[in-house]
Formats: structure tokens, C-alpha cells, sequence
């Protein structure tokens, strides 16, 4: 891919701090972004001290088990300070994959799952595995109904709701399901909320993939409270589950999180006031569109929207042309031939769909870069109409 | 409801079946009623929510009359938009 050199000013970068160096036209942050300065550097040191079986009595698994244990202590203070309360170094483990973390944390409590329809698909299928599981609707802006939660929560041995949606940023009404549901424990995916926005109250399980903090992408966590009835499905030595082994990764995935830990509020900020830009700047520059998600209780990095009369695939090489690396949940593009189901759920149009989603560190250059080159990009591809 | 628009988009892919649905009805008054036959796995959504952008009325879907493939997707014209 190549990218063109029109953002290449780094100056809010380095206001912000050091640690993150987008290309510049990366606007798809969920997809992949480059693993942060810190969270790099802690990597590559870990590597040369890390490396033997944390579980061996001599001296090189003594430095393993002990940069694990630092690893799992840090991710628990950076989640403390985002969920505004304790959480323990015991209660954090280490898997290679979100979808991982979850599979572990529903292991833990057998039976039926009661879930939104726009958690990740892979989620999704991890439920219609189990009888009884329920699957509850959105609205058009991708939240679910906490009253239709709370009325299919019954008999169900776990729910599962997302912080907030990857694909279009709305997020999802956790503490208000958690107040309603009280005995249900609730896994929550974090992944692209955790370090970009503070945490809710009444979760029980969470997992996040470090990817979406600028850690190493093969790394994610799961965080399991204490006090509920969850039964680790496999043996949880020192937090390694699901035969993760990468404890350089694992202290990569630590570093980059504290980093970003003390960054989150102009991080947050910034985001939040480049996707306004963007939100308000699409609807006036390009007709017949539709902009999805909340505009306001969403996630601070992402902003999907549907372009009509434009195949979604024609647009994304359109604008990767131009520079610019974006997503798309269009039919066009996904591989089975269908639309994101996230847009399915929530009525959206999904033809020429574009999701943007900012990696840390994104300059407002980038963005209102974007914003000029977008009508011509449309232009181009979209039929005379 | 005056006129029955047939569009046959059967093998074309998002977003031809679309644009093929807007030059209908652009070009036809208000009360026309479109039938538009796709096999498109985007248009059961897209057909929907084209109607909810444009103020058209989506009246339903119904199976392929041939029986074969796709289906049929009936759109109420209430506005030339």
C-alpha cells in the first residue's frame, strides 16, 4: 500500500507525546495499527530476558515468571484506572486472540448466552452453539433495548455485550444491563474501548485484543472479577490460558497500555473532535449518503457511513489510491459475499459502506486531508446516476 | 397504485440493483409501484433502507415467480426524490 505524503507533519504527534507514529492516511486502526514506541521497545527487551518457561525453577524461568507477573500487574492498574476500581494482578490473564479470551471466559459458565446482535460475528457463533442462547436486536443507531435484554436474561447462565461496537462506535448500555440483571454475569469485549475510553461498572469478564491499544496484535487479555462463579475451563498457571506463551508480547501489550494510560484524555479528545470533523464534514460535502451509529456515546476513534450508488470495494481502492487505508462492511468486500452484520441488524444501508477508525496518534491533518480528497474519490467511482 | 415496473437485476451485484431501482423511480410519477428481482445478498437490506433515505415505501419481499433464484422486492414511488 502506498501512502502519500500530504500528512506528514507531525507536529500534534509530538505535542501529544512520542509513542505513536501512524502512516499517514491510516484510518483503519481496527484493521491493524503500528505497535507504539513503548510498547515496541519493552517488546524487543523482553525478548532477551523472557524466553524460558515461566513454570522452570532455574534462573532464566525465574525472569520469565517474574516479567509475567509485572506484565499482569501493570494491564491490572491500567484497567483499574479505567474502570475507576480495583482490579487484581490474579483476576488478568494472557491469551493470543480476543476471540480466544472470550472462547475461555464462556467456557467458564456452561449453558445458555444471551447476546447483542452486533457483537463480533465470531462471538456470535460461539453462542449459537449453546440451546437456548437469545440473540437480541439493535435500534438504528446499533444499541440494544435494555428492556428486551433484561426480559430474554432469564434462565440464561451469561450474557454477552460489547463496550461498544468496533464496526460503528455506538456503545452499549452495560451498567443499565448490569442494574437490571444483577445475578448475570456479563462478558464484556472491550476491544477498541479499552484505553480509549473510561470503563463502566457492573462487567464480570472483560477481553480486549492489545491491538487496539497500539500493543502487539497477537496478544489480548481477560479479565475475569472475582466473587463469580467461574470455573477456569483450563489450568490458568500464572495467566497464561489458552496456550499463550508470549511473554515478551505480553510485556509489549503492558507497556503500550500504560503509556497510552497517561495520553487517554488528549488521545480521547482529539479522536473524538477529528470524527466531529468528519461527521459533520461527510454529510455537507457528499449527497446521498447515510451516517451511521451514535454521534455522541460511541466510541472517540470510529465513524462508518454508506455511500449510495458506489460499490463499497471500488471505494476503498479508490481511496487507498489516494492515500487513504479504510475498512468497509459492504457485501462487495467481506468474504462470504454478505453484508457486515452489524449494518444488517441495524437497518443501514450497507452498499459503498466506509468504516474510518483512527489509530492513536492520527493527526487532524490526516482527517481533514481525507475530507478533501473523499468527493473526488466518490466521484470517481460512483455511476451516473 | 397506477403503474408495474418489472427490473429483472438478477446476476448484477450492489450497487447495480440499486441504481437501477433510483432511475425507475426518478422516472416515473408518484403512485408507481416497482417490483425489482434481484439475487443480490446485499439488496434484502439495501432495498429497505433505500426506501427509508429516499421516501419511498418498501412494500415487501416475495419469492422469485419463476421460483429460481432471488427475489422480488416491491417499492411504492411516493415522492419523485
Amino acid at each position: 500500500m502506498r501512502y502519500s505524503p500530504h500528512t506528514s507533519a507531525p507536529t500534534n504527534v509530538l505535542s501529544m507525546g512520542i509513542n505513536w507514529y501512524p502512516p499517514a492516511g491510516l484510518l483503519d486502526a481496527v484493521g491493524g495499527q503500528p505497535v507504539s514506541a513503548a510498547g515496541a521497545a519493552a517488546q524487543v527487551a523482553a525478548a532477551a530476558l523472557a524466553w524460558a518457561d515461566p513454570r522452570a525453577l532455574h534462573h532464566p524461568g525465574r525472569r520469565s515468571d517474574g516479567l509475567l507477573a509485572a506484565a499482569r500487574s501493570s494491564i491490572a492498574e491500567s484497567v483499574s484506572a479505567a474502570a475507576g476500581t480495583t482490579i487484581h494482578a490474579d483476576e488478568v490473564f494472557f491469551t493470543p486472540s480476543a476471540l480466544a479470551a472470550q472462547t475461555i471466559a464462556l467456557a467458564g459458565y456452561p449453558g445458555p448466552v444471551v447476546m447483542s446482535a452486533v457483537e463480533t460475528a465470531a462471538l456470535l457463533d460461539l453462542g449459537d452453539l449453546r440451546d437456548h442462547s437469545q440473540v437480541i436486536e439493535v435500534d438504528a443507531i446499533g444499541r440494544v433495548d435494555v428492556g428486551a435484554f433484561h426480559l430474554a436474561a432469564a434462565g440464561k447462565a451469561v450474557a454477552a455485550l460489547q463496550l461498544a461496537n468496533s464496526e460503528v462506535g455506538t456503545c452499549q448500555p452495560i451498567e443499565q444491563v448490569a442494574a437490571t440483571n444483577p445475578a448475570l454475569p456479563i462478558l464484556m469485549d472491550a476491544t477498541q474501548g479499552l484505553g480509549r475510553i473510561p470503563l463502566p461498572q457492573g462487567w464480570s469478564m472483560l477481553t480486549a485484543g492489545a491491538g487496539g491499544w497500539a500493543g502487539p496484535a497477537g496478544v489480548a487479555i481477560l479479565v475475569v472479577r472475582r466473587g463469580g462463579r467461574w470455573v477456569p475451563p483450563t489450568a490458568s498457571d500464572r495467566g497464561l490460558l489458552g496456550g499463550f506463551a508470549d511473554i515478551p508480547g505480553a510485556v509489549g501489550a503492558a507497556t503500550a497500555l500504560a503509556e497510552l494510560s497517561t495520553e487517554q484524555v488528549a488521545q480521547r479528545e482529539q479522536a473524538f473532535a477529528n470524527i466531529d470533523l468528519l461527521r459533520t464534514g461527510i454529510a455537507t460535502k457528499i449527497t446521498d449518503i447515510e451516517v451511521l451509529g451514535d454521534g455522541v456515546w460511541r466510541l472517540p476513534h470510529i465513524l462508518t457511513f454508506s455511500v449510495l450508488y458506489v460499490s463499497g470495494e471500488a471505494l476503498v481502492l479508490e481511496l487507498d489510491k489516494r492515500g487513504f487505508a479504510v475498512a468497509s462492511g459492504s457485501a462487495c468486500v467481506g468474504e462470504e459475499a454478505r453484508p457486515s452484520h452489524v449494518l444488517a441488524a441495524m437497518g443501514a444501508y450497507t452498499g459503498g459502506n466506509i468504516r474510518i477508525s483512527l489509530p492513536l496518534g492520527c493527526t487532524t491533518e490526516t482527517v481533514t486531508s481525507f475530507l478533501e480528497a473523499l468527493p473526488d474519490a466518490v466521484a470517481a467511482v460512483r455511476a451516473d446516476v | 397504485m397506477d403503474t408495474q415496473i418489472w427490473l429483472d437485476e438478477r446476476g448484477r451485484r450492489c450497487p447495480l440493483p440499486i441504481i437501477a431501482l433510483n432511475r425507475a423511480a426518478m422516472a416515473h410519477p408518484a403512485g408507481t409501484v416497482i417490483a425489482l428481482l434481484s439475487d443480490d445478498p446485499a439488496a434484502k437490506f439495501d432495498v429497505p433502507a433505500w426506501c427509508r433515505l429516499k421516501n419511498a415505501t418498501f412494500l415487501g419481499e416475495s419469492a422469485a415467480p419463476d421460483g429460481g433464484a432471488g427475489l422480488v422486492f416491491t417499492v411504492l414511488v411516493t415522492a419523485t426524490d
